[in-house]
């Protein structure tokens, strides 16, 4: 009894101990506006029910035609919603216009910014977060210090904007100043777009949560994966019957 | 006038209304240049002294022989203000005020066209079209004057309202009383008014002048190689420059920036910004960028700065109640916008646009941001209306335009070659080998053939399929139909 009771006591002290903690925390910075991630579930996952402005976002994709773009863009349009512009900072020059109108971003409120080296792309993630005006900031970054990271990070929280990163999933093991961190496996499986969401890190929680979820490609909607029974479930039901 | 006055008047389900927001900015602008284009009638051209200037003066003060008389001249202005689609009223009189009370308040509502009217002295409320005679004498009659109302006194609103509840309407009632009375009863600006209408006070014409050229420069003793002390100059350039903007409440939306060494020019630069700015210090801050960017190869001798655009800068006044955020404000924008391509070049801070074309290449195109500045086109700034009539707008275009099935996120600037086995020499793809790296297909969709035509110089004839790899990775590949080689065209990302 008392064996059981200890833990319990404990795991109730940390929750507790957690909660005024974030509260002195918020309190200090104010409440957070948070951006739906377009997904519901899964902004379930996040505490605060979305990804909190001032922040850095990163999604992890093991290789090209992962479909953690259109996860990102599907952000950066819900943060448009408060006005101001996304900025896309494209070093590489693949970014496709077309494709980000089909996913209902609108134009007006895209600017593509194409440095052409590492720097210049540093700088201008820089400027951009730092920004007041902006809505939200999306980048495909190969490689980032860390140092460049928490300079990053400070300029999103000083204008509260939201950061997107995508980057390879090679970039796992670095460490990393962004509030979230997803990884995105896509599955093969049907004609829908399925794609495997695990929250890898999350400031102030565990993570390690996953999420099925399903890529409308023609109109970048994402929502929850329907969640197919078991095989063996089936089979045992139908012998049933 | 407000939009529900506007829809009032004109009725609701009106087929020919177009509204357009008033946007006083443009509309000085083009008032200006009207007045530009007045010059060759009058020396002197000018608009008036209002808030929202909406009448062009012309001195035309011994310019009647010139053009056969002064009713002839008026004449050739009516005609020419037609021949440019333009509606005007005009009045040729002795003084501004009296040519200002006639046309805004002369009496010609009975017939109500939108036809120039002018008003001329013996018979103030002339009809339009007739003409006076040519030698009829220009002198102002107080009885012609006196029938109109006292707002044709150019009064403000506040004065109009006060005198209306007296009972004074028209500007010959004020003739009975004494000029002493009214002074002290209504204050000197009703006097001033009345003294300018009947001649009495002078009134002059301010010239709209064209902006003149601003440049500064600076030559210096020693050649200069610090980075520092360029910058310092330049400040002390551009505050020189700025000073006189200041004054018109104009603001610097382009400058060019020239070093000279001993060998001649080194660096040449301009500068463009998305809205106009009047600060020395962020434009310096801008100016530095560019500096940060460039390799002196000699010391400078000699530095110039040059305004080569400016426009008015556009006061808004803050909201009490601010409803929309801070991202709304168009300032923050512009000054990101500007930053980033002060440094980075205006060629490479883009905004994109959809363009109705089968290739993929070419089914959008960029245009600097910097193009499309609302400051550039002398039209306001993003307000909050456009801003947010615009998504709807957008989504809307962009569906109706992109008629193209799907799209891959990101596109190889050129198609990538890839080695693909496929059953059939024409058949659908099944494995590829990309940067060494080999995809199995388990599930494709297409092919979509994309054709140009011959006269778009390099045509293309590709049918394109959309794969999904064995990992689930969706990649843009195709078939070029001419010689059947595969190449890879982007990632579904």
């Amino acid at each position: 009894m008392k064996q059981n009771t200890l833990p319990d006591s404990r795991s109730c002290l940390v929750a507790e101990l957690k909660d005024r903690l974030e509260r002195l925390v918020q309190a200090r910075r104010g409440a957070p506006q948070v951006v739906s991630t377009g997904c519901e579930d899964l902004d379930k996952l996040i505490p605060g029910r979305g990804l909190s402005r001032g922040t850095l976002v990163e999604w992890l994709a093991p290789g090209p035609g992962s479909g953690a773009g259109s996860l990102a863009l599907a952000v950066a349009r819900e943060a448009c919603r408060d006005g101001g512009p996304v900025v896309v900072v494209d070093r590489a020059g693949c970014f496709y216009p077309p494709a980000a109108a089909q996913a209902r971003v609108d134009l007006d409120r895209l600017i593509v910014v194409r440095p052409a080296n590492a720097a210049d792309e540093t700088w201008a993630l820089d400027q951009s977060l730092r920004s007041p005006g902006v809505a939200a900031v999306l980048c495909w970054a190969e490689r980032l210090a860390a140092r460049t990271w928490r300079r990053l990070q400070l300029a999103a929280e000083s204008a509260g904007n939201l950061g997107l990163f995508i980057r390879p999933a090679t970039a796992r093991g670095e460490s990393s100043w962004a509030n979230v961190r997803f990884l995105v496996e896509p599955q093969p499986t049907g004609h829908q777009r399925r794609l495997r969401v695990e929250l890898l890190r999350l400031r102030g929680t565990s993570g390690g949560q996953t999420l099925d979820l399903e890529l409308d490609d023609e109109t970048g909607v994402v929502r929850l994966a329907p969640r197919l029974a078991d095989p063996a479930v089936v089979r045992r039901a139908a012998r049933a019957s | 006038m407000s939009l529900a006055e506007a829809t009032a008047v004109i009725g609701p389900a009106s087929k020919h209304s177009h509204l357009e927001r008033y946007d006083p900015v443009a509309a000085r602008g083009a008032l200006v240049a009207l007045a530009e284009w007045c010059r060759q009638f009058s020396p002197t051209v000018g608009l008036e002294e209002a808030e929202r200037p909406e009448s062009l003066l012309l001195d035309v003060t011994g310019l009647g022989p010139l053009f056969g008389g002064e009713a002839a001249l008026a004449q050739r202005v009516r005609q020419a203000f037609c021949r440019r689609g333009l509606a005007a009223r005009l009045a040729v009189a002795d003084t501004i005020g009296a040519a200002w009370a006639v046309t805004h308040y002369g009496a010609n509502d009975e017939c109500g066209t939108m036809n120039d009217e002018w008003g001329e002295k013996k018979n103030a409320a002339q009809k339009a079209g007739r003409m006076p005679a040519p030698h009829s004498s220009f002198i102002i009659h107080h009885s012609s004057l006196s029938s109109l109302p006292l707002a044709a006194l150019r009064l403000s609103d506040e004065h109009v309202q006060l005198l209306a509840e007296l009972g004074l309407k028209r500007i010959g009632q004020l003739e009975p009383f004494s000029r002493a009375a009214l002074a002290t009863r209504f204050g000197p600006e009703l006097l001033r008014r009345w003294d300018q209408l009947t001649g009495t006070a002078e009134e002059v014409i301010a010239a709209a002048q064209p902006p003149p050229t601003l440049v500064a420069a600076w030559s210096c003793e020693q050649p200069i190689a610090h980075a520092e002390v360029i910058e310092a100059i330049l400040g002390q350039l551009l505050d020189q420059l700025i000073r006189p903007l200041v004054a018109e409440r104009r603001g610097v939306l382009q400058l060019a920036c020239r070093l000279h060494g001993a060998g001649g020019a080194i660096a040449p630069f301009t500068l463009g910004l998305f809205r106009p700015s009047a600060a020395p210090r962020y434009l310096l801050d801008l100016v530095r960028l560019k500096l940060q960017r460039l390799s002196l190869a000699e010391p400078v001798t000699e530095i110039e700065v040059e305004v080569t655009a400016t426009a008015l800068v556009e006061f808004r006044q803050q909201e009490l109640f601010e409803a929309r955020s801070p991202r709304d404000d168009p300032r923050h924008l512009a000054a990101l916008v500007d930053r980033l391509s002060s440094r980075l070049g205006r060629e490479q801070v883009l905004r994109a646009r959809l363009s109705d074309d089968a290739q993929p290449e070419r089914a959008w195109r960029y245009e600097p941001v910097l193009d499309a500045a609302p400051g550039r086109r002398g039209t306001a700034a993003q307000g909050p209306p456009r801003t947010k009539r615009a998504p709807a707008r957008g989504q809307a275009t962009a569906r109706r335009r992109f008629k193209w099935a799907q799209r891959p996120l990101r596109l190889a600037a050129r198609p990538v070659p890839v080695v693909m086995t496929a059953v059939m020499p024409d058949g659908p793809p099944l494995q590829f080998a990309l940067a060494g790296r080999p995809h199995r297909v388990t599930r494709y969709w297409g092919p979509e053939r994309i054709e140009t035509g011959w006269w778009r110089g390099r045509p293309i004839h590709r049918d394109y399929y959309r794969v999904e790899t064995s990992e689930g990775a969706r990649h843009w590949l195709f078939r070029r139909l001419t010689d059947g080689a595969w190449f890879w065209h982007g990632e579904f990302d």
